[in-house]
């Protein structure tokens, strides 16, 4: 979804205007498809999105001076908000609260904007630039980022992936795919029964604590910053673990670490049982701590 | 019978690397897994020949200004398309190790390094500019020539875009290109005095990889509304 782009509704768009120079408050509402998609777009302000058990989207949106009005356009089985900003003039940002039904595939893009979604079923795709992002609710499938923002994920989803440039990236009560990753951010998932684990980052710490699927596939890699990863002690798995030139902390058992032989860094492997989850850890030089919960 | 040792542990086994009690339970999965033995002797093999190799690396002396105004990603030998030439079905550390000794030496000897200056050479527009520190060689890594070009792709889009970014977010997307920019020298470095080391390998890998996608994460921004 790309800010400006305008598609070719077969329905009229109805453009609601707002005064020039005075806040305005504007509510509409449409009836809309269970399932159908929900688009919205607002630059500066904040953008709230909850489902709820109505065939029906609804619209309040606060409009700061300047704003030339929000477009609320679409048909039955899609909806599309989108906050129009005056091409030079400054104006103040708008603040939006959309009411969608819980089934929705919902598309969400700020630029400063922070953006919230919550008690979603269907499929969330929520983005900004600067402003955070948080997802919350029983959503199936989320992908989230920001770039200068935080982002968090609170939900019972199967699959996530969540990411952040300079921010951190912040995912709980998830299962099945995590995927998270940010730059000099910081990760930290708080998982169950996952199945697919995936969390990275250059500068920033990364860590995971939660039980995993019995198969499941582990990585965790940092390039400076420490990883912490604790699942519970009776997790079966092979755990493979370096670093070029830190440190390994294993509390999770009483195997040793030893020391890298091409390098100043340390190196850990071992296996529980006979089947499990494949742990690959890795960081650079920064610190892998390995926990039982 | 315990699992499956895997390449590392292997490796292990033939660096000597393993105590006492690991070391006797794989000489008994060994005595009792047949692809296991397989996999051992084409490791073993592959150490073997590739232990000749490494006096050669070095070239005997620098060839770099030389080459320096030649050279290009075209340059670079790509180990991925170096396997697929060789036939080779299973890709490890010990094949990446003698892979990269074999490239190194028949670099060496036709006058075209494996080697580039400074991943610098694509740094891009947002990237705060390498430390003019002494210049790190660079060993490629599979899929180098690739990298390189979708960052000089990349860099070149974003250059076209940068008036149009948000300038606080055009500085987050800096230091942060910054930031892997270190980690691509820091890994680098390290490459370059142990060319063998498979972990090493993945870490430049993955360094790129990341450096590509802020790149491309950058240049889908929403421009300045």
């Amino acid at each position: 979804m790309t800010i400006g782009r305008l598609y070719p509704f077969a329905l009229a768009l109805l453009l609601v205007p707002a005064g020039a120079q005075t806040q305005q408050t504007v509510e509409r509402s449409r009836a809309a498809a269970a399932d159908g998609v929900v688009e919205v777009e607002n630059v500066a302000g904040s953008i709230r999105v909850e489902g709820w058990d109505r065939n029906e989207v609804a619209m309040t949106a606060r409009l700061g001076r300047g704003i030339e009005g929000v477009e609320f356009e679409g048909d039955g089985s899609s909806t599309r908000i989108r906050v129009a900003y005056p091409r030079r003039n400054n104006s103040d940002g708008a603040d939006l609260v959309v009411r969608v039904p819980a089934g929705s595939r919902i598309k969400v893009q700020g630029v400063s904007a922070t953006v919230v979604v919550q008690d979603l079923r269907g499929p969330v795709d929520a983005q900004s630039v600067s402003g955070d992002v948080t997802v919350s609710g029983s959503t199936r499938t989320v992908q989230a980022a920001s770039v200068s923002g935080d982002v968090r994920v609170n939900a019972g989803t199967n699959d996530v992936r969540a990411q952040s440039v300079s921010g951190d990236v912040h995912v709980q009560g998830a299962t099945g795919f995590i995927e998270a990753e940010t730059t000099s951010g910081n990760v930290g998932v708080q998982g169950r029964e996952v199945s697919s684990l995936s969390l990275h980052s250059v500068s920033g710490r990364v860590s995971y604590r939660g039980s995993l699927h019995a198969t499941a596939s582990v990585n965790i890699e940092s390039f400076s910053g420490t990883v912490d990863f604790a699942v519970p002690s009776g997790t079966a798995g092979n755990f493979e673990a370096s670093t070029f030139s830190g440190s390994i902390d294993n509390e999770f058992n009483d195997v040793r670490p030893r020391t890298e032989r091409r390098g100043p860094g340390s190196e850990l492997e071992f296996s529980t049982g006979d089947r499990g989850a494949q742990i690959e850890l890795s960081s650079f030089s920064g610190t892998i701590r390995i926990r039982g919960l | 019978m315990m699992m499956h040792p895997g390449e590392t542990r292997l490796n292990d086994y033939l660096d000597e690397g393993l105590d006492d009690d690991a070391e006797a339970a794989l000489v008994e999965h060994l005595s009792e897994c047949a692809s296991c033995r397989a996999e051992l002797a084409q490791l073993r093999g592959i150490v073997d020949a590739a232990a000749g190799l490494f006096d050669a690396i070095e070239p005997r002396h620098d060839l770099w200004p030389a080459i320096d105004a030649r050279i290009d990603t075209e340059g670079i030998v790509d180990l991925d398309a170096w396997r697929a030439r060789s036939g080779s079905r299973l890709w490890s550390h010990r094949y990446q190790l003698a892979a990269a000794a074999t490239l190194l030496v028949l670099a060496a000897s036709t006058g075209t390094l494996l080697l580039v200056r400074d991943s610098g050479r694509s740094a891009p527009v947002a990237a705060t500019p390498a430390p003019e520190s002494s210049p790190v060689r660079l060993v490629s890594v599979p899929g180098q020539a690739d990298y390189l070009a979708a960052i000089r792709e990349l860099d070149a889009l974003l250059r076209s875009r940068a008036s149009q970014m948000d300038p606080q977010t055009a500085e987050v997307v800096r230091e942060n290109m910054a930031i892997i920019d270190q980690a691509i020298r820091e890994t680098h470095a390290a490459l370059a005095a142990d060319p063998a080391n498979g972990d090493l390998n993945r870490a430049v890998t993955t360094a790129y990889k990341t450096k590509i996608k802020l790149l491309r994460r950058a240049v889908e921004l929403p421009v300045r509304t």
